[in-house]
């Protein structure tokens, strides 16, 4: 490769530009004896990233033991819990709650409209004493005056006997 | 999905997933928990993995997150990917093994010191192999960003690598 050619690869590749087949042309490039400060710091990077990696880090174990929760969860799995289910369930427990509770509401108003004709009694005996006394004053009142009526008239008897036994002394003398 | 399909296509990610749940949660234990939650996950949620565009992002999306939530639970910060790349220099001649394993260890280093985002970019696309698009997906970035993030990532591992070369002094550490 030449070395404008490898000069422009390598830029590319710090700017985060170049393709998979332009980058496989780089490597092959920067094996070349003399290279500039920036490819060499490239070369290093790249040998970097292409040394392999340790394969299988978590190992068998780890496989088996994942695959024994999924056999678990799989058997447990009867009613699909996710939260639209859940959702439903709770405002379904709600509805009957409050339809309970509504109905336990009524119930009770129609025990307390109960007592109501024993209200009236209570509020009769009340009304039927008020007017007794209302009478009973009357009925004093009326006594009174027919009782007035009558000494009014004792009264006059004995004003006329006064008159009367005043003119025969008067004659005699 | 069936258990035939989970073997199929789903358990071959495990490795890759790993590492890349490792580079954030940096505990063996905890990546491997991560990973077998991911995997469930993916069984659960997946009915015909012929219907997802790719797997691959779709599971790593998923790790990402949830290598997340548990750094936030924990109260822990985003670490560098040090010790979950077991680079191996497989060249025959030792001399030549031992200056790679140092120059691993060198690049390794500085990508540890890049912004979370580059680190994150250079190595779904690196070292995992990732396109844009896919990496645009699992980050939930413009792909326009992506492509910015990865050239700032490898002008930073340019830079230092010849920095490096040029004077033998790690301004990595």
């Amino acid at each position: 490769m030449e070395s404008h050619m490898l000069d422009k690869l390598t830029e590319k590749y710090w700017q985060g530009e170049v393709s998979d087949a332009e980058l496989q042309q780089l490597k092959e490039g920067l094996q070349k004896a003399k290279l500039s400060p920036d490819q060499l710091a490239l070369k290093e990077y790249l040998a970097f990233l292409d040394q392999p990696k340790e394969e299988d880090v978590l190992g068998k174990d780890f496989d088996h033991m994942l695959l024994q929760k999924i056999s678990k969860r799989k058997k447990r799995e009867i009613i699909p819990l996710n939260w639209r289910n859940m959702a439903a369930a709770f405002l379904l427990l709600c509805g009957l709650g409050y339809g309970i509770n509504w109905s336990l509401n009524q119930n009770v108003e129609t025990i307390t409209e109960q007592p109501q004709p024993a209200k009236k009694t209570l509020e009769g005996n009340l009304a039927f004493n008020e007017v007794r006394d209302a009478l009973l004053l009357l009925s004093e009142n009326l006594n009174q005056g027919l009782e007035h009526s009558r000494l009014l008239g004792e009264f006059h008897k004995t004003k006329e006997v006064l008159e009367l036994t005043k003119d025969q002394k008067d004659e005699s003398n | 999905m069936s258990q035939e399909e989970f073997i199929e296509h789903i358990l071959p990610l495990k490795n890759k997933v790993y590492r890349f749940v490792l580079s954030y949660l940096h505990r063996e234990a905890e990546a491997k928990d991560v990973v077998q939650e991911v995997l469930l996950t993916a069984w659960e949620k997946i009915k015909d993995p012929n219907s997802i565009k790719s797997l691959d992002a779709w599971c790593m999306t998923l790790a990402r997150n949830k290598s997340l939530n548990l750094l936030k639970k924990k109260g822990r910060n985003y670490l560098d990917i040090s010790d979950q790349y077991n680079l191996i220099s497989r060249d025959a001649n030792p001399l030549k093994q031992t200056e790679n394993q140092e120059s691993f260890q060198k690049i390794k280093a500085i990508i540890s010191t890049l912004p979370q985002q580059q680190q994150e970019v250079i190595r779904l696309r690196d070292m995992e192999g990732y396109s844009y698009k896919e990496i645009a997906q699992i980050l939930k970035l413009e792909m326009n960003h992506v492509k910015v993030l990865l050239f700032r990532a490898r002008k930073r591992v340019k830079e230092e690598l010849i920095r490096e070369n040029d004077y033998g002094i790690s301004h990595a550490r």
